[in-house]
């Protein structure tokens, strides 16, 4: 598997040359919580025997503005995950056709995969 | 006097063999699925269809606020009184009916007013369907029904039950007119709603269908007209296709058309909605068509 | 006769609104579909979920490797060696520790064993959606002597917390091992009575023929996975081109349909059982006598690295990715929930269909609520 670090801008560019490449069958996506910033990973996967098998991208993102372009005109298996990361994570992804809470309910407030977050409720300072 | 005597036996009769007729169902439904069936409730469990009724008929009576007062209240009475009525008709009942097919084609008919009542009354979208999918299957189902009657009315000669019953010599008619008598059966289950043709009902789909809303009183009304109902066709079925015969010869008939039709339940998924229309229209009428010209073909 | 509107169209027609769910005895858990129906045909559908979610990703933080092994049964309850299978091998990939033989022969074992399980299971509600009342008791009778096998090893019968890092915790003795052999010709002859009983039933051919079709280049786009991907040609099972465990060392024959309908995913799953039970005779075979676990270190600490790790469950891809960050927490861990992503399609299944079909269809989908809402 590779794994490349791209920008947020990057990201239509890269993933469309991946998937011209045949790398079209998404494996899954997510964020990771490092404490200071948010990071998003793809991984994408081509079915019929290529090397390397899956690719994996990661997009540094800030708090402030956790903002990336949807890929689901180019990705429909990804609508469910980028609600998903939007609900627990509260990253926006520009272009969604569906952009609400996946598994929480709607009118929850509070992103609970963050690290800020605690169980008890509310934000640790 | 007597017709007094004899209708009030029957209302009084013929719920007690529908329940009969439901525990029969539990406990063969259950063998056929590796189970046992109510055995608790009395020997054998044959307390058990008097348990459920009693406790049927002792809970609250709850209507939906939003429900029509009229249609929601009627519909279980709309239910039972044409299957009640058209048990008249059986020669063990009343043996000088002259008008018996066309008595019981016309009252049966009147059992499609009920499932509308009930859908529209409940004022649920799971009842509506259910309703609406219920009417359509039972207006369908009437003409193979009726051509599948005249079969034996017109061999026999007469509209009368008693007359039919007494001609299946030497051969019963489901003998001689096959096409008929399977076209009774089928189309008679899905008058009944019997699955496979349940899909009115169908639990899985529409929780409880045109049903839905009800509890109580009216539900044990509802359950004891489909289980006479049930009781009605098989009755039917001996009569004018299996001879007929004694007492004890009749309830023997009746029995064996039960299982076949408790058997059918355990095996057959439940058919769907159009694909039911299109076995009603485009199979049933012509089949049943079919088989009254080889009765006329038969008698040349 | 129908009231013009003033201003709008000519004609009023209305569209009903249906909402089938949480509770309902056919959405296969706590799930809620709004369909927009026009008479009895579909003309959209909105899936609602999380009616089960219970935050297992936020507890894999706070939680050690070990006090966290009791979780991952709960994700897909259905076919928990799976879920078990997905967090060990994930945290053994981190950790650098590789099962033994003995161990790794074993968990293909049970693995084979939670598949029956979870297709018989599926076979006989999906045969309840459709109508058919009794292959469910069938099913379920062949069910409880799996389970009672695997209660007999595990001590559990649902939710086994049998895998751990390095191994498993109890060894299987020969006497287990004899009786499984026994149940194998048992459960093919049973395999044999239900194809009988269905394959050619005419009714149950109508209503799942030709129902939810979808290609097979809209499943990959969609990420499904499993019989889901396989009933509609193309030819993908982790087993064979992404081999973990001792799939490693056997070769998985691959069952595939080409007309990705209903009727496809249900041949595809009463295909994949005889596989199955064709494995397990294999393993059985190739247990070896040895060491059941490995040494692990007694205090496991996830190294600063990332891992991804999958296997095939009953329902497709079900995959951890799992970041440490070098503490006795995981910094994160993800689960790729299957049945998450065979919901993508739903829409693409169900328009079109009447609303008998959508249950059908959504029980030919297999979907468990445990591992869509976690």
């Amino acid at each position: 598997m590779t794994k490349e670090r791209i920008g947020a801008d990057q990201l239509i560019e890269v993933v469309r040359r991946y998937l011209a490449a045949g790398y079209v069958y998404p494996v899954v996506h997510t964020a990771v919580d490092h404490g200071d910033h948010l990071e998003l990973t793809y991984i994408l996967r081509h079915l019929h025997e290529a090397e390397p098998g899956e690719r994996m991208l990661k997009i540094p993102l800030s708090y402030d503005d956790p903002q990336v372009p949807s890929l689901t005109p180019w990705v429909p298996g990804l609508v469910f995950q980028e609600r998903e990361v939007y609900d627990l994570f509260g990253v926006i992804y520009d272009g969604h056709p569906d952009m609400r809470r996946l598994l929480l309910p709607d009118d929850f407030s509070g992103h609970p995969l963050r690290k800020s977050y605690t169980e008890t409720g509310g934000e640790r300072p | 006097m007597k017709t007094l005597i004899i209708a009030v036996l029957v209302g009084m009769v013929i719920p007690g063999i529908a329940a009969f007729l439901l525990w029969y169902e539990r406990r063969l439904l259950a063998r056929l699925q590796v189970r046992m069936g109510p055995n608790r409730v009395g020997p054998q469990g044959l307390w058990q269809s008097l348990a459920d009724i009693i406790k049927l008929l002792s809970k609250t009576d709850t209507m939906p606020k939003t429900a029509h007062p009229w249609l929601f209240r009627l519909a279980p009475v709309m239910a039972f009184s044409p299957v009640f009525v058209a048990f008249a008709a059986l020669p063990q009942i009343d043996p000088g009916l002259n008008i018996g097919i066309l008595y019981l084609t016309a009252v049966l008919s009147l059992e499609v007013l009920s499932i509308l009542a009930a859908a529209m009354g409940s004022h649920s979208k799971y009842a509506l369907l259910g309703g609406l999918r219920a009417s359509a299957q039972m207006v369908s189902y009437e003409v193979p029904l009726t051509l599948a009657l005249i079969g034996p009315a017109m061999a026999a000669g007469s509209l009368n039950l008693s007359v039919i019953a007494s001609s299946q010599h030497p051969l019963p008619y489901l003998l001689t007119q096959p096409l008929g008598a399977i076209g009774f059966f089928i189309a008679a289950m899905a008058e009944a709603h019997r699955p496979p043709f349940d899909l009115s009902e169908a639990e899985s789909e529409l929780v409880a269908g045109y049903h839905v809303e009800y509890s109580g009183v009216r539900f044990a009304l509802f359950v004891v007209s489909e289980y006479a109902h049930l009781l009605l066709l098989s009755w039917l079925m001996a009569v004018v296709f299996l001879g007929g015969g004694a007492a004890w010869m009749i309830a023997l008939k009746i029995m064996a058309v039960v299982s076949i039709i408790i058997w059918l339940r355990a095996t057959m998924p439940r058919i769907r909605a159009d694909q039911l229309m299109a076995l009603g229209w485009k199979i049933l009428i012509p089949l049943t068509s079919l088989n009254l010209i080889w009765i006329v073909a038969w008698n040349l | 006769m129908k009231t013009q509107l003033p201003h709008k169209e000519s004609v009023t027609q209305e569209e009903l609104v249906l909402n089938l769910g949480p509770q309902h005895p056919s959405t296969h858990g706590v799930f809620r579909m709004v369909l927009d129906l026009r008479g009895e045909m579909i003309v959209g559908v909105t899936p609602h979920m999380g009616y089960l979610h219970r935050g297992f990703e936020k507890l894999a933080e706070r939680r050690t490797a070990v006090q966290y092994q009791p979780y991952p049964d709960r994700w897909d309850y259905l076919a928990a060696m799976f879920d078990e299978m997905a967090y060990i091998g994930a945290g053994e990939a981190l950790l650098g520790i590789e099962a033994p033989k003995r161990a790794q022969v074993l968990r293909g074992i049970v693995m084979e064993l939670n598949r029956l399980a979870s297709h018989l299971l599926w076979l006989g509600t999906f045969l309840l959606d459709v109508g058919a009342l009794s292959p469910f008791l069938y099913t379920f009778r062949e069910r409880e002597m799996i389970l009672d096998l695997l209660m007999e090893l595990t001590g559990a019968r649902l939710t086994y917390s049998y895998l751990r890092f390095g191994g498993m915790t109890h060894d299987a003795d020969e006497t287990w091992l004899k009786k499984l052999g026994a149940g194998v010709p048992y459960f093919r002859q049973r395999l044999k009575e239900y194809r009988m009983l269905i394959d050619d039933n005419a009714i149950f051919r109508k209503r799942v023929e030709k129902i939810g079709i979808i290609s097979g280049s809209t499943a990959i786009r969609y990420g499904l996975g499993g019989p889901m991907l396989r009933a509609s040609g193309v030819s993908w099972d982790l087993r064979r081109n992404r081999p973990y465990g001792i799939y490693r060392d056997v070769s998985t024959p691959v069952v595939t349909q080409e007309a990705g309908d209903t009727w496809a995913r249900y041949v595809v799953r009463m295909d994949e059982m005889a596989v199955s039970l064709d494995l397990l005779e294999i393993f059985l075979d190739l247990i070896p006598q040895g060491p059941l676990n490995a040494k692990v270190p007694k205090n496991i600490k996830f190294p600063d690295q990332e891992t991804y790790f999958a296997v095939e469950g009953p329902r497709g891809e079900l995959g951890v990715y799992l970041v440490g960050d070098g503490s006795v927490h995981a910094k994160r861990m993800k689960i790729r929930p299957p049945s998450l992503f065979n919901l993508q399609a739903l829409s693409q299944l169900l328009v079109g269909s009447m609303v008998s079909d959508a249950i059908a269809i959504l029980g030919s989908v297999d979907i468990v609520l445990g591992e869509v809402d976690r």
